[in-house]
């Protein structure tokens, strides 16, 4: 009963002041809100992209075509040293250095200047520029690819049309050298005739005058069978020059016919194929298809970490530095009343922001309420807040004033917020950073929400995750006990 | 109901670093009294009372209220206890009513006791009309009576005010001193009271106990204090143009006097022999051609028993 009335108390005193109340209960939303209309997208916009070369080419140009669309905006500059001023000075976020008259047999590489200290978008930039002159690559590569896979084709007709004549030819110089043979083998036979026509004279007695004619004939004929008999030896040497041919023909004939089967045995003939054979399709597991969507997790989890660390610290605060703290402090009320009526009422107060919230959400969106889903999310964010709000009076408790309590509050919360993913993925700290990290309330929370909002997991599903929640809870509760019991800032 | 001790302090100590506070201080306050404790600002004053309330422990000694030690059985002592601070201690936000009743559940009374307690305290310490009214917005005593207020809407035996009227006009000092008067009187409630302004002690309190050095160095009734000078009277002395440095040397010559103290254009002499002492100032008088204008005897005050104390 009476932590009924410190409750109430404590709802008085906040819904006194009319201004005060509505930050504490509309704020996060209009943090929510303004958030989702600024990022309620999933692409960049109004990108500066700084270009130089010392000369460009048609090829430079068309990369910087391809950069160029509604998102990005191509600055061509005149020297490298601007380029890289411009990005420095923040009024490009990146700088384009192309080769002079870049084409593609040029060895050098595009050279990207950016940004690193802007570590979130410098990421983001690279990883779509990359993509787009990655299109463009793709778009040469396949030119390239189909003049070879022209000319390949081209030489696979005219072989597959052509070699059918190589046997042919075979034939005709084989039969060419077995005339030859035969002629070379005739003509091997070839006697002269001079001393037969002396024989003839002999054996007739024919007058030398009568043979006269015939004696310069056959030495005549002999001459042009020893002419003939000569010439067999080129004959010869032909023969063998044709066995040679052959040989060759042979070689090239196996040779073109090596050259088709491989040509046929080559089984991908499109060009989008050999020139990207792994096609890769990036599909989300997630259902949210804008920032906002994939961001919401994360965006809930700053508002009830900030809200719970710092809204549960000032209601201790004003409690402790209020001029009612000391009768309070010496009623007969345990000291644990007045820290599970403060709890209980940052929790109503966060549970109201975050009703609010989604009322807002799903009166905007008109999405489906699933209850069972609701009930999941809402025993996620009761036991969040509870650390939060207990981390908040733990704070509130150690510090004297609320400066300090305040300063405490917000180190501590922006400690929690650094050490997400939320800022910078986990996987660039150090190992051992690391380990330590994965207990971070923060990382811990976002992870369950992410869980039961984005993948409709049930609690159960994450229950080692409760688990610690449930032990932060319980250490929280007990330091939180303690401290108050040994401070009284009066 | 018990006359004495109704509370006990016996043998505290208290000390904050090096700074001792309170050494060995031995207090017994009677039931049904206005009891008030003097000391110099510093003294530890408010610190014997947080002591007393339970809200600091002591070092070392016991508080016992009706023979009970209030360490041993703390909530239900506190249930009999009412404390105002000095500031005042209630939510400046919250109305007169909102206050009472939120008090009246901390101290576990139930909503019809609370409902009927409320008008009767606003009638008591006159502010029936302003029930609705916002804490931080009322005037300076009307706070401090809404203070008074809360330490008493439990009904306590006992209620403890830690310089009631600090920072208070002379007016609605007397308005405070009053009430307090009248809550003693018609609650028949206990009242302990520090203060550093002896004129509120003399007209308030029954008893009073001097705070020094760590310690109670006197206490008793009003005139219990004033009889430490029982045979002392001052002479008040003023002449014209008042060059008393005849009579100084007299005095200081004189063994029946025990101090002397010049407070403007007056000249106060102490002595257990006043009227020979005076006899023998009108003929330095005389002989120093000084016109005597103004010349008379009188008991030390309460202020400068204290004073005399406290030195």
């Amino acid at each position: 009963m009476k932590l009924f009335y410190i409750i109430k108390k404590n709802f008085k005193l906040l819904t006194r002041n009319k201004g005060s109340a509505l930050v504490v209960l509309l704020g996060p939303l209009v943090l929510m809100l303004l958030i989702s209309l600024s990022f309620n997208n999933s692409t960049l916009f109004d990108i500066k992209i700084g270009a130089y070369s010392e000369s460009y080419s048609e090829l430079s140009e068309s990369v910087l075509a391809q950069l160029e669309d509604e998102q990005y905006k191509v600055v061509k500059l005149e020297s490298e040293q601007e380029c890289i001023d411009s990005v420095k000075s923040e009024n490009l976020q990146l700088c384009l250095s192309i080769p002079k008259d870049l084409d593609v047999k040029s060895s050098e590489s595009l050279t990207f200047y950016v940004d690193n200290s802007k570590i979130n978008l410098v990421y983001l930039i690279t990883n779509t520029i990359s993509s787009k002159i990655s299109l463009k690559s793709e778009e040469l590569s396949t030119d390239l690819t189909t003049q070879i896979v022209n000319v390949l084709n081209d030489a696979n007709v005219k072989i597959a049309a052509e070699s059918p004549n190589i046997p042919s030819v075979e034939t005709t110089l084989s039969s060419t050298e077995s005339k030859i043979a035969e002629v070379n083998s005739q003509i091997s036979g070839l006697k002269p005739i001079s001393s037969e026509v002396s024989n003839v004279k002999t054996s007739i007695n024919a007058s030398n005058l009568d043979f006269a004619n015939l004696t310069s004939l056959a030495s005549e004929l002999d001459s042009k069978i020893a002419e003939l008999k000569s010439s067999s030896n080129d004959l010869s040497s032909l023969s063998s020059q044709i066995a040679l041919e052959k040989e060759k023909i042979n070689k090239l004939n196996s040779a073109l016919n090596s050259i088709l089967t491989n040509i046929n045995s080559i089984e991908i003939k499109e060009i989008g194929k050999i020139v990207n054979p792994i096609s890769t399709e990036i599909t989300p597991v997630t259902s949210g298809s804008t920032h906002l969507g994939n961001a919401f997790p994360a965006l809930l989890m700053i508002v009830l970490m900030f809200t719970g660390i710092v809204l549960s610290a000032a209601t201790v605060m004003d409690e402790k530095t209020s001029k009612a703290y000391l009768r309070n402090y010496i009623s007969p009320t345990p000291s644990i009343l007045f820290i599970i009526g403060d709890y209980i009422f940052s929790l109503l107060i966060m549970i109201l922001q975050v009703i609010v919230i989604f009322l807002v959400i799903i009166l905007a969106t008109k999405a489906p309420v699933n209850y069972t889903e609701l009930l999941n999310v809402l025993g996620a964010i009761i036991l969040i807040a509870s650390v939060f709000i207990l981390l908040g009076m733990f704070i509130g408790y150690i510090f004297k004033n609320s400066e300090t309590s305040n300063m405490a509050s917000i180190s501590i919360a922006a400690i929690l917020l650094f050490f997400s993913s939320t800022v910078l993925p986990l996987e660039t700290l150090p190992a051992t950073i690391r380990e330590i990290v994965k207990y971070n309330p923060f990382v811990l929370g976002e992870s369950l929400l992410r869980q039961v909002i984005i993948f409709k997991e049930t609690l159960e599903a994450s229950y080692l995750i409760m688990s610690i929640f449930v032990l932060y809870i319980a250490v929280l509760a007990v330091l939180t006990y303690f401290t108050r019991k040994l401070n009284k800032n009066i | 109901m018990p006359r004495a001790p109704f509370i006990e302090i016996k043998e505290v100590s208290k000390t904050f670093g090096k700074n001792v506070v309170l050494n060995n201080l031995n207090l017994k306050i009677p039931y049904g009294e206005i009891f008030g404790i003097l000391g110099k600002s510093g003294s530890g004053k408010s610190t014997l009372l947080k002591i007393l309330i339970g809200f600091i422990p002591p070092d070392k000694g016991n508080i016992f209220f009706q023979s009970r030690d209030i360490n041993y059985d703390i909530f239900e002592v506190r249930k009999e206890f009412g404390f105002a601070a000095q500031e005042g201690s209630f939510y400046p936000n919250l109305t007169v009513e909102e206050n009472l009743k939120y008090f009246g559940k901390m101290y576990n009374k139930n909503s019809d006791y609370i409902k009927k307690r409320i008008p009767k305290l606003l009638e008591l310490v006159e502010l029936s009309k302003k029930e609705s009214a916002i804490a931080g917005k009322l005037s300076a005593g009307m706070q401090k009576r809404l203070d008074i207020a809360c330490s008493l809407i439990h009904d306590p035996k006992i209620v403890i005010l830690d310089e009631p009227t600090q920072d208070l006009d002379p007016a609605l000092r007397r308005e405070i001193l009053d009430l307090l008067r009248k809550i003693n009187k018609e609650e028949e409630t206990t009242i302990i009271l520090t203060t550093h302004l002896l004129g509120e002690a003399e007209v308030t309190c029954n008893k009073v106990a001097i705070l020094h050095n760590n310690t109670i160095v006197k206490q008793g009734t009003i005139e219990e204090l004033e009889d430490i000078f029982s045979g002392t009277k001052e002479i008040h002395l003023t002449t014209s143009p008042g060059d008393y440095r005849m009579i100084v040397d007299y005095i200081r010559k004189n063994k029946n006097v025990e101090g002397v103290k010049r407070v403007g254009n007056k000249l106060i002499v102490y002595s257990q022999d006043a009227e020979n002492v005076m006899k023998e100032i009108l003929t330095i008088i005389d002989k120093e051609n000084e016109e005597l204008i103004e010349i008379g005897l009188q008991k030390p005050s309460l202020d400068e028993t204290f004073e005399y104390l406290t030195k």
